[in-house]
């Protein structure tokens, strides 16, 4: 379990991450979500060690990063934005040295080199030089050094960047792998590959976390059930009275129009009815004209750029 | 720490640098043997080479060392070591030793050279031997303060201009203090500006011009209160503080045949005190 309390990070212009406390639990995958500059990497380079906070603590299975750094990184396997391998390494080479870094036994380090080399598809490149190789395999090299000492907790910032859409699909389905008996933790700003994998999200906007909730419960938090746009011709008052005879409806909400003598409203219903037919005839018997009629189907794109354009 | 010695050695042997390193100063060791032991007036003080090769120091050590921390800095693989289970003494102490070895293996070779000239007279085995110790301990405590430049810098040419110049510096530094007078005023006008360029680094260092002008204030009114009321101690300070520095000059004992137990421990002061610098300097980089 990571527990992250108060985590503060002030640098000389900014506050990078401002009092962001979570919880991270056992054999999930977590998602920490954000747009550039949000405080994502900043987290991430904190809970490795890597960089210090202003103030706050974090706890890898109860051990303080800042106090016993050595043995709590012994805990953690982490893959920065930018991978860091040695260009004039070949993968084979590279996996020894962050074997050995690692402290792992002489007689396991063969075995676990080749376990790295196979889970992340780096085993037909293993004897070119890192610098010839695309950046997505050095994305791999650098995610085969995270996983390779068998760490309780991979990090991974952005592991995606730079990939093909096969690859993505690739590395996504070994981040799902590697959640079943550890914990992940990546980040991104790209919403289908968190959606994909993450059993939790965490959205963090200007260095603060707006929200900590499963991916479903945001969806629902957001718009939760069914919901309708509409724009018709005709005052509120008279589309009110059309509607007021379908039952299903929980929620009618009114916007702002941009043409005079039209009304665009946003309509709940209770979830999974199909109420559009009902709601085309009585327009029609009220002699309200439909000009726009589309169904919200929210995705987490919306829910994102929804929680975070608050907070900008 | 073996991890990252193994992985710095190979560093250096995998590309050009460690066998461009051994062969300069193999060449150069060569040409000045031949000149004292073997040219038309042959001598037989093998020793004398070491003697005359520390300028190639100033020009080798910063390349040798101007990749090591800067080179990490800016490939980001210092992410990697930095979150590794090894602490930052112990990955700072792996790759300084692992210079210390590429400088070792020409110096080792250049041992054997006395050994051979024993066959064409007398060599003082000795005096050769502690000599090229000597000159190996110079070469580490260069290194020392050449890998915390590098440490301060992410650019390796400005890593390696700027060892340049503090080795230029210690080397001159033995005539340079004869520049500055003996007289305690101009003692005390010496340790003023030392003074104020410390007032600058801690202004630098900590971002506050207070504290800067704070520190160099009570420097000076110290230099000012010894001036004023023990002047006598003043008298020739400056001249030996700047002696200090002038590591280049201090294995001539050696050469003369000396085996001299102070210079060994400030050798070993400079070199334990850089490596000290160097992981504060790291250090201080991840909590700012």
């Amino acid at each position: 379990m990571i527990e992250v309390t108060d985590l503060t990070k002030i640098y000389t212009e900014a506050k990078a991450v401002d009092s962001v406390s979570f919880t991270v639990e056992d054999d999930k995958v977590y998602g920490l979500l954000g747009h550039n500059g949000a405080g994502k990497s900043t987290i991430m380079n904190i809970m490795t060690g890597y960089i210090s906070a202003t103030s706050g603590t974090v706890k890898i299975d109860g051990i303080d990063i800042f106090e016993q750094p050595e043995e709590a990184k012994k805990l953690i396997g982490y893959l920065p934005e930018q991978p860091p391998v040695y260009l004039d390494m070949t993968p084979v080479e590279y996996l020894r040295f962050a074997a050995e870094l690692k402290g792992i036994k002489r007689s396991q380090i063969k075995s676990r080199i080749e376990y790295a080399l196979e889970a992340t598809g780096l085993t037909p490149m293993r004897g070119r030089l890192i610098k010839n190789l695309s950046k997505g395999y050095r994305q791999r090299t650098g995610l085969a050094q995270a996983i390779i000492a068998d760490p309780k907790v991979v990090i991974l910032d952005e592991p995606t960047v730079g990939l093909d859409p096969l690859q993505i699909i690739e590395i996504r389905d070994l981040i799902k792998e590697l959640g079943k008996n550890r914990t992940v933790i990546l980040s991104s700003h790209i919403m289908q590959e968190i959606s994909a994998v993450c059993d939790r999200l965490l959205i963090l906007a200007n260095g603060h976390l707006i929200a900590n909730d499963e991916p479903a419960n945001l969806m629902r938090l957001m718009y939760g059930q069914n919901s309708l746009s509409l724009t018709a011709k005709g005052t509120r008052k008279a589309i009110m009275e059309a509607l007021s005879g379908i039952k299903e409806i929980t929620k009618t909400d009114f916007l702002r129009s941009e043409a005079a003598n039209t009304s665009k409203l946003l309509i709940e219903c209770e979830p999974e009815k199909d109420i559009r037919e009902k709601i085309f005839y009585k327009m029609a018997e009220a002699k309200l004209p439909i000009l726009e009629f589309s169904g919200m189907n929210m995705t987490l794109e919306d829910i994102f750029i929804e929680l975070t354009k608050n907070n900008q | 720490m073996l991890a990252v010695y193994k992985k710095e050695l190979k560093g250096f042997f995998n590309g050009m640098m460690g066998y461009v390193f051994c062969a300069f100063l193999l060449v150069v060791a060569g040409v000045l043997t031949m000149d004292y032991c073997l040219g038309p007036e042959p001598t037989n003080t093998f020793e004398y080479i070491y003697g005359n090769m520390p300028i190639v120091y100033i020009i080798i050590i910063p390349i040798l060392a101007m990749n090591t921390i800067a080179g990490e800095m800016r490939n980001k693989t210092d992410q990697m070591l930095y979150t590794s289970p090894v602490s930052i003494t112990k990955i700072v102490m792996g790759k300084y030793l692992a210079m210390c070895t590429v400088l070792f293996i020409p110096l080792a070779i250049t041992a054997i050279y006395p050994f051979i000239l024993t066959t064409y007279g007398n060599i003082a085995i000795w005096t050769c031997l502690a000599s090229m110790f000597s000159f190996f301990l110079l070469g580490c405590s260069l290194i020392a303060v050449c890998m915390f430049v590098s440490s301060l810098t992410e650019s390796q040419i400005l890593s390696a201009v700027i060892s340049f110049g503090v080795l230029f510096l210690l080397y001159t530094a033995s005539s340079l203090q004869y520049y500055i007078g003996r007289t305690e005023l101009s003692s005390a006008a010496f340790f003023c500006a030392v003074a104020a360029i410390f007032g600058f680094v801690v202004r630098k260092v900590t971002r506050s011009i207070g504290t800067g002008i704070g520190f160099a204030a009570i420097l000076i009114a110290g230099v000012a209160f010894m001036y004023f009321k023990m002047p006598e101690t003043l008298c020739d300070a400056a001249t030996k503080l700047v002696g200090l520095f002038a590591a280049f000059t201090k294995i001539e004992n050696f050469i003369g045949g000396i085996f001299d137990l102070n210079i060994i421990v400030y050798y070993l002061s400079i070199i334990l005190f850089f490596n000290y610098l160097c992981v504060q300097s790291i250090d201080k980089r991840r909590w700012s």
